[in-house]
């Protein structure tokens, strides 16, 4: 029982991971605590629900289409509202991704309604046996699967590219990088959009295992903010690590405990570490002092 | 000091605008309507937004085409019934909206409220203020229990439906499986808002009393994207029969994973909300097939209802295919049948057309069982008996998915059909 | 530096005709929402002392409310304590809990402090949702409607309206005397800078636990205001994190830096609330949206809130820059 537990969190967490990277990028570049991120990951789901639901096309091919334009609508997200939080108050920074959160959500609700829009595909109830009787569902394995490869590209692509450099001298010293020459409002503008296209990505690997609705974003986004603090601000391998422990934290408390009182478990691990290791696994000490 | 001074004005006056805009927009209104005048204005408080917007537009509409059914037929004495619109989605403004309903646009009656929690505070300003309040499908007990002598509740209570649910598993379940009552292995999940709990709290109770085995309760959060880990435990627990009190995502979820992981109790019965809706079944194709539903009767065998009663079935039924296109469920029949009561029974025969003229008519009420469109009566508890105020002839039966269409099975005097895949699994 | 609480006569006189709207205004309607409007200006002048003093950006408020009403609504409901003891016994556990959030938050800065606040409240929120046996869980707590002013219940509308404004005023009064006095100067500074402050020897540690503290103690003592005029509570309509959003969002948009900020805030944006709700039910969510809009555009334009907006441009922000001595001692109201 153990190990299927352990193996239904690792790939539910998976997903997570992929959503953490995204914010943990943004907020390691940008500093700042996107709290509209679980909507932009609704956002995205809508998108994919749309198309194919009049176009036919399945979630997994309209990763294609929503990946990038979830980066265009994060780029020029940017462009009319972020890089102003750059530097401002933190009242500013905080409330104005809740105030767009607030927006994002009632907005779903003004156009879509309540109604929960599901994805029916026929992978949503398969299963493989991988032997001992250990099921592993087969959209969640597809997208741990495609999470891992995401994720392994974007830690190669941090690397070892430019702009990847970039991002990582801006992440370390926002100041040594501009006088080293880094365009700090491109690589704003770039990480700010791959954030965004990331959760978009997800977003298409959720589909065909949940449904979308207005206020799905809540359930995300305080969940993301956890895996991303306990694996370190802008850190990638921290996103991954944190994202498989909270999903084998979720499926083994809600066994063990009561799938009520599994949000309380990772909130409260989540206050245990803002308080014993804010830097998480792999974030540099003091970063959480912005 | 200028600036301040130029703030504190210009807040001043926006407060003062803002609030005699209000109280100007009720004055106007209040005096030329109400009870003279051509038209009987009735409020109608539901959750129109927020979690529960869904089902609370669904009573909505029912409640409209009743009362446009009643107006074609000629109104109340020559007066159109109109409805004033409350949005409810949470306790708080529920009773704003209350007061509002009773204070601004001074309707004698209000009728309301799908969830629980809407209704308790609701219910409170109506008997505070001594209007009467019809409740067409709030179930949890409570609401009936606190002695309060204006509310008229014309469904059944969660109490009824988790007897129906433990009676049905004990008189037709339990022998098809060839399981001794004592033997029967059950558990309970239910979503952790007022309707689940009380719905859990209502079958437990009876299961205790027909002497089941109750393995475990697992509440849970209806918006949750994942039940694998309580699928897991009852792989274990291995019973015989899963009651379930859900949503419409949570419902399906479950489903959806117990099918992924293999996981096949014998037979599922749902209590309303999620398990009961056209969608539940339109998203779970085979798979919602012979799970069991305990709910308001919806087309029940028609030779249990009267004639009358068959004809508001059939015209309601016209008007809600041609405005909706779907199915109208157990839900949508609790509020058809407070709709009716209130406006074709009621209002009808009400001496004055104040609360307390509403509220007499409404206790003098004598429909018996068959003379409500999905079957059931309506004869309200008085004021000073025990539940003081609901339908002693409201009843939960069980409904079954066969074949993708909804089919009451028990008791025997309203099934239309008899109950199949006793056990589940194939 | 002395307390200039007197000096201020036209912002009493503001008060006074709330005052006397509280008491002469009839019809239940309105009275409703000057009730609403004035337990929530207390709220968020509440809030105000720990995020709009302490620089402490809670949106973890809800969780103070809930606690506060819980407790005295328990005490009443099974022992028959009258919520006015049950109301101080209340606000203490609530400051408690502040004090534990402070003294365990203590480093955390800006967003982080926030998302530990998010974290505590909703744990608050879950625990009251599963403890069924002591909360009823979801299904709520009803308060019987026995009149009586033990009890804490009214039938006359007025007289809640009454009891609000005096709720709104002695949070607003508190409010100002923590503004105009040192500790006000102290969490200016601290809030400023504060590693400059704190090498001058003003206590960062004891400052902010105790705004947190006061903040938490009436926040609870406006939860039970709250549940004893609504009379009923479930874990839905008062632990949500939208009430926390929203008790902040008053603050914010009213004023931050004033005390009569959060109460301008209140006076704008709750009517406005209870009537959009009430008058565009046909597209829902339209209000929700509105507020995310104002929010927004406030925090991004003008971040001292709308108190502060000034035809006189920048001899406002000047002032509170601390530029000019002598005229911010006269900054009370």
């Amino acid at each position: 029982m153990i190990t299927q537990l352990i193996l239904g969190g690792i790939l539910l967490g998976g997903v997570y991971a992929l959503m953490a990277i995204g914010l943990t990028l943004i907020f390691g570049v940008m500093r700042i605590v996107n709290f509209a991120h679980g909507e932009f990951v609704m956002c995205g789901m809508y998108i994919a629900f749309f198309l194919y639901s009049t176009l036919q096309i399945g979630p997994y091919y309209a990763i294609l289409i929503v990946t990038p334009l979830m980066f265009a609508i994060g780029w020029l997200l940017n462009e009319i509202l972020i890089k102003r939080l750059i530097g401002a108050e933190h009242v500013t920074q905080i409330f104005v991704t809740v105030g767009l959160s607030m927006m994002l959500t009632s907005g779903a609700l003004m156009i879509f309604s309540g109604n929960f829009l599901r994805v029916q595909t026929p992978m949503t109830t398969k299963a493989l046996d991988i032997g001992g009787g250990i099921l592993v569902g087969l959209p969640q394995l597809i997208a741990f699967v495609i999470s891992m490869i995401v994720s392994a590209f974007m830690f190669v692509f941090l690397k070892r590219t430019m702009i990847g450099k970039a991002i990582r001298a801006t992440t370390q010293n926002r100041m040594s990088s501009t006088l080293m020459g880094v365009d700090i409002k491109k690589v704003y503008a770039f990480t700010f959009a791959i954030g965004t296209a990331l959760t978009g990505l997800s977003a298409a690997l959720l589909m065909p295992m949940y449904p979308v609705f207005p206020t799905i974003g809540v359930n995300f986004v305080l969940m993301t903010f956890v895996v991303v603090v306990m694996g370190g601000l802008g850190s990638i391998p921290g996103a991954l690590l944190g994202g498989l422990i909270i999903g084998v934290i979720e499926t083994i408390s809600a066994y063990y405990i009561d799938p009520g009182w599994k949000q309380a478990v990772y909130f409260s691990v989540f206050i245990l570490l803002l308080v014993f290791r804010p830097q998480g696994f792999f974030g540099q000490i003091g970063a959480e002092e912005l | 000091m200028k600036n301040r001074k130029k703030v504190g004005f210009v807040a001043l006056l926006i407060s003062l605008v803002l609030l005699f805009a209000g109280c100007s927009s009720d004055s106007s209104g209040g005096d030329s309507k109400g009870k003279s005048g051509d038209t009987i204005r009735i409020g109608v408080l539901f959750p129109l937004t927020g979690p529960l917007a869904l089902l609370g537009n669904d009573s909505y509409d029912a409640v409209q085409v009743v009362a446009d059914m009643v107006n074609d037929e000629g109104g109340i004495n020559g007066k159109k019934i109109e409805l004033v619109k409350a949005d409810a989605p949470d306790a708080t403004a529920a009773a704003n909206e209350a007061k509002r309903l009773i204070v601004n646009e001074k309707v004698p009656a209000i009728l309301g409220s799908y969830s629980s929690g809407i209704s308790m505070a609701a219910t409170q300003v109506a008997e505070r203020s001594n209007v009467v309040y019809v409740e067409a499908n709030a179930v949890s007990d409570e609401i009936t229990e606190r002695g309060f002598k204006n509310i008229i509740r014309v469904t059944e209570t969660a109490s009824m439906m988790g007897v129906s649910a433990a009676e049905f598993a004990n008189d037709v379940i339990s022998p098809k499986l060839g399981i001794d009552a004592k033997e029967l292995k059950v558990v309970v999940m239910h979503e952790e808002s007022s309707f689940g709990t009380s719905a859990a709290k209502a079958i437990e109770k009876h299961a205790d009393e027909f002497g089941f085995n109750v393995l475990s309760i697992d509440s849970y959060n209806s918006t949750t994207n994942d039940l694998s880990s309580t699928i897991h435990k009852y792989k274990e627990l291995d019973p015989d029969i899963v009651f379930a009190a859900s949503y419409i995502n949570d419902a399906i979820l479950f489903v959806q994973q117990s099918k992924q992981l293999d996981f096949k109790p014998k037979a599922i019965v749902g209590t309303a909300a999620g398990y009961a809706l056209a969608d539940f079944a339109e998203k779970l194709g085979d798979d919602a097939d012979g799970i069991f539903v305990a709910e308001a009767p919806s087309l029940p065998n028609p030779e249990l209802l009267s004639e009358e009663a068959k004809a508001i079935q059939d015209e309601f039924l016209e008007r809600w295919h041609e405005i909706k296109g779907t199915e109208p469920t157990g839900l949508t029949w609790r509020a058809v049948n407070a709709a009716w009561v209130l406006f074709h029974e009621a209002l009808q025969n009400a001496e004055s057309l104040d609360s307390k003229g509403i509220k007499e008519a409404l206790l003098n009420i004598d429909i018996p069982e068959g003379g409500l469109p999905n079957g059931i009566g309506a004869k309200f508890n008085g004021p000073d008996e025990d539940h003081a105020g609901q339908n002693n002839r409201a009843k939960a039966i069980i409904m079954q998915w066969q074949d993708g269409d909804f089919k009451l099975v028990w008791p025997d005097e309203f099934a239309n059909t008899e109950p199949i895949k006793i056990p589940l699994s194939n | 530096m002395k307390n200039k609480l007197l000096d201020i006569p036209k912002t009493y006189y503001f008060f006074g005709i709330l005052f006397l709207l509280a008491v002469f205004v009839q019809g239940d309607f309105i009275l409703d929402i000057i009730t609403m409007t004035f337990i929530w200006a207390a709220l968020a002048s509440a809030w105000n002392i720990s995020g709009g003093y302490a620089g402490q950006f809670s949106l973890g408020h809800a969780g103070f409310l809930g606690v506060g009403a819980y407790t005295s609504t328990l005490l009443y409901i099974n022992f028959e304590v009258s919520p006015w003891f049950g109301m101080i016994l209340g606000g203490i556990i609530a400051a408690l809990f502040a004090l534990l959030i402070g003294v365990l938050c203590f480093r955390l800065k800006g967003p982080f402090y926030t998302l530990a606040t998010i974290a505590f409240a909703e744990l608050v929120f879950i625990s009251s949702t599963q403890l069924r046996d002591i909360t009823n869980g979801s299904m709520g707590l009803q308060i019987p409607f026995e009149t009586g002013f033990i009890n804490f219940v009214f039938e006359d509308a007025n007289t809640y309206a009454i009891l609000s404004f005096i709720l709104m005023f002695v949070v607003f009064l508190i409010s100002s005397y923590i503004k105009n006095s040192k500790i006000g100067y102290y969490l200016i500074a601290m809030r400023e800078d504060p590693d400059a402050a704190s090498s001058l020897g003003i206590n960062i540690k004891f400052l902010k636990l105790f705004a947190t503290s006061l903040s938490a103690f009436l926040t609870a003592i406006c939860g039970t205001f709250l549940v004893q005029y609504i009379l009923f509570i479930e874990p839905a309509n008062f632990l949500m994190l939208s009430i926390s959003i929203k008790i902040a969002m008053i603050a914010i948009v009213g004023g931050m830096n004033l005390p009569i900020g959060p109460v301008l805030g209140a006076i704008l944006l709750t009517p406005l609330e209870l009537l959009l709700r009430g008058y565009t039910s046909e597209i829902a969510g339209l209000h929700l949206f509105i507020f995310g809009l104002i929010l927004l555009l406030v925090v991004l334009v003008q971040p001292k809130g709308l108190a502060e907006i000034s035809w006189f441009k920048n001899k406002k922000v000047l002032r509170w820059n601390g530029v000019k001595q002598n005229e911010t001692k006269r900054d009370i109201a």
